[in-house]
């Protein structure tokens, strides 16, 4: 090759380089993508499996107290991580959360990017038909969340023409869908951000789950007004993959014995304010 | 694949493809014109004119397009502007759409060859006509490709405004998922729909370059 000027060289230098470090780049990239693929495609999906890992993982959607939330040092806390903590030491394993959105959360546990799901999530009909579930560990229900001082809105009627916001994907939304004659259902990706557009005035009133609803007056009491008739009432299980039925009876036998043992009731006056159980 | 699940949810698919298309073009609209008024401010001889238009696109590019939206929706009206879902998107898009659409434009104006300029100053143009008539035309051949990108991502961008509780294309996608937990139908169903709008508009700009490539 005849290289004329130095200024050839250095171009030709140049585009030599670069080359260099884009194909390593680029292969160090499909590496990386391989090296993922593999740990999902070897995941744990049944009970011995889940001992053998030593871990197992909890899906749960983290913007939920007291179910689950975030306090200030970026901790998960709430009910169901309280629950599933002692649900790992009856097993004998260690307890991972890993954050999804609620509304794709049955889709992640079926291909499986965890266990099982602990995320407040109600029993239905529809849902039984996907995954199973172990349960249920709390009776919850819809309620209510009006802006404090409407005196307009006392119950699920005086929802005529009103615009309702409700959780994607949640049994909070179908609650809503069935009310009569609302203006419009609004379908958040996020409780607060519900909650935040309840304040600012977009929505006219919020469906959520009774400890939620609970756990939003008790910290910004002067703000939010929960209805007293409850729109439902719901069963609240853990989902488990349909097939992986040893994880299922194991994670039944434990929660149902807790129930009896008491543990649910502490754990339900340390998050709910009462004990959800003594009516059962 | 369950094709009956398809059919009863194409309708509702089809109505949010019309909002998708709906925000789309308004964005285009007010991103072009924005782009055409900031590139030209950037390459004004006033430093302070200039400024204002590097600190614009600075901060539109630099910041994520979902950010911006969240800004729009739920910030302002902490300082007492309530904006509604569409208001907030419209303006979130078409900001940022606009900042990208003054680079693209600029980078088309520089390239027309300064013999233009010159040409257009010894036959009496000012600095208005030469832009409108001379400069600003021969520039919208060269941006074609560019423009062509950045609609075609706008377009694809729309999904984002379904997390400040807008319903286009994307989010009856996942609101159909939510009621029949049948994600292979629905989500391809709904590529297959913006994979459409995507090919009309890029076959539209393939027709129009080749229009204005008449004259080479």
């Amino acid at each position: 090759m005849n290289i004329i000027n130095k200024g050839e060289k250095n171009m030709k230098n140049f585009k030599k380089i670069t080359t260099l470090i884009l194909t390593v780049m680029f292969t160090g990239a499909l590496f990386a993508g391989c090296s993922s693929t593999q740990n999902t495609a070897t995941t744990p999906n049944s009970l011995d499996t889940v001992k053998k890992a030593g871990t197992i993982r909890f899906g749960l959607d983290d913007s939920y107290p007291p179910f689950e939330s975030r306090n200030d040092k970026n901790e998960l806390v709430g009910f169901d991580i309280d629950l599933g903590n002692k649900i790992a030491e009856k097993i004998g394993v260690k307890a991972e959360y890993i954050t999804t959105d609620f509304n794709g959360i049955i889709l992640a546990l079926k291909s499986p990017k965890f266990d099982a799901i602990l995320s407040a999530l109600s029993i239905t009909d529809a849902r039984k038909k996907e995954i199973s579930f172990a349960g249920p560990y709390l009776m919850s229900g819809q309620v209510i969340i009006v802006k404090a001082g409407n005196t307009t809105i006392k119950t699920s009627a005086d929802l005529k023409g009103k615009i309702v916001a409700a959780q994607l994907g949640s049994t909070g939304e179908e609650a809503a869908k069935k009310i009569a004659g609302t203006k419009e259902i609004k379908s958040y990706d996020k409780v607060p951000e519900e909650l935040q557009d309840l304040l600012i005035g977009r929505v006219d009133a919020v469906v959520v789950d009774k400890p939620v609803g609970g756990y939003y007056i008790a910290s910004k009491q002067d703000q939010y007004k929960v209805l007293s008739p409850q729109l439902t009432e719901e069963p609240i299980g853990i989902g488990i993959k349909t097939e992986n039925t040893d994880l299922q009876k194991e994670i039944q036998s434990i929660v149902d014995g807790y129930q009896k043992d008491g543990t649910l009731s502490k754990l339900s006056i340390k998050w709910f304010g009462y004990d959800a159980y003594t009516t059962k | 694949m369950d094709t009956s699940v398809i059919i009863r949810t194409l309708p509702i698919l089809l109505k949010g493809c019309v909002m998708t298309i709906e925000l789309t073009v308004i964005t285009l609209i007010i991103g072009t014109f924005l782009g055409i008024f900031l590139a030209l401010l950037k390459i004004s001889k006033n430093k302070v004119l200039s400024l204002i238009s590097s600190f614009y696109t600075w901060i539109f590019r630099g910041t994520p397009m979902l950010l911006q939206l969240f800004f729009f929706y739920y910030g302002l009206p902490l300082i007492g502007l309530k904006l509604t879902p569409f208001q907030a998107a419209i303006i979130g898009l078409g900001l940022n759409c606009g900042a990208y659409m003054a680079e693209i434009i600029r980078g088309g104006i520089q390239s027309i060859d300064k013999g233009q300029f010159e040409a257009a100053k010894a036959l009496g143009f000012n600095y208005s006509e030469t832009m409108r008539k001379i400069i600003l035309p021969q520039t919208f051949k060269v941006i074609i490709p560019p423009v062509g990108n950045e609609f075609i991502t706008m377009l694809k961008d729309t999904s984002l405004v379904s997390t400040i509780a807008m319903v286009e294309l994307m989010r009856s996608a996942q609101q159909m998922y939510a009621t029949t937990f049948k994600p292979i139908e629905i989500f391809l169903t709904a590529g297959v729909l913006y994979l459409l709008l995507t090919t009309i508009f890029t076959a539209a700009f393939s027709i129009f370059e080749k229009k204005l490539s008449v004259y080479d």
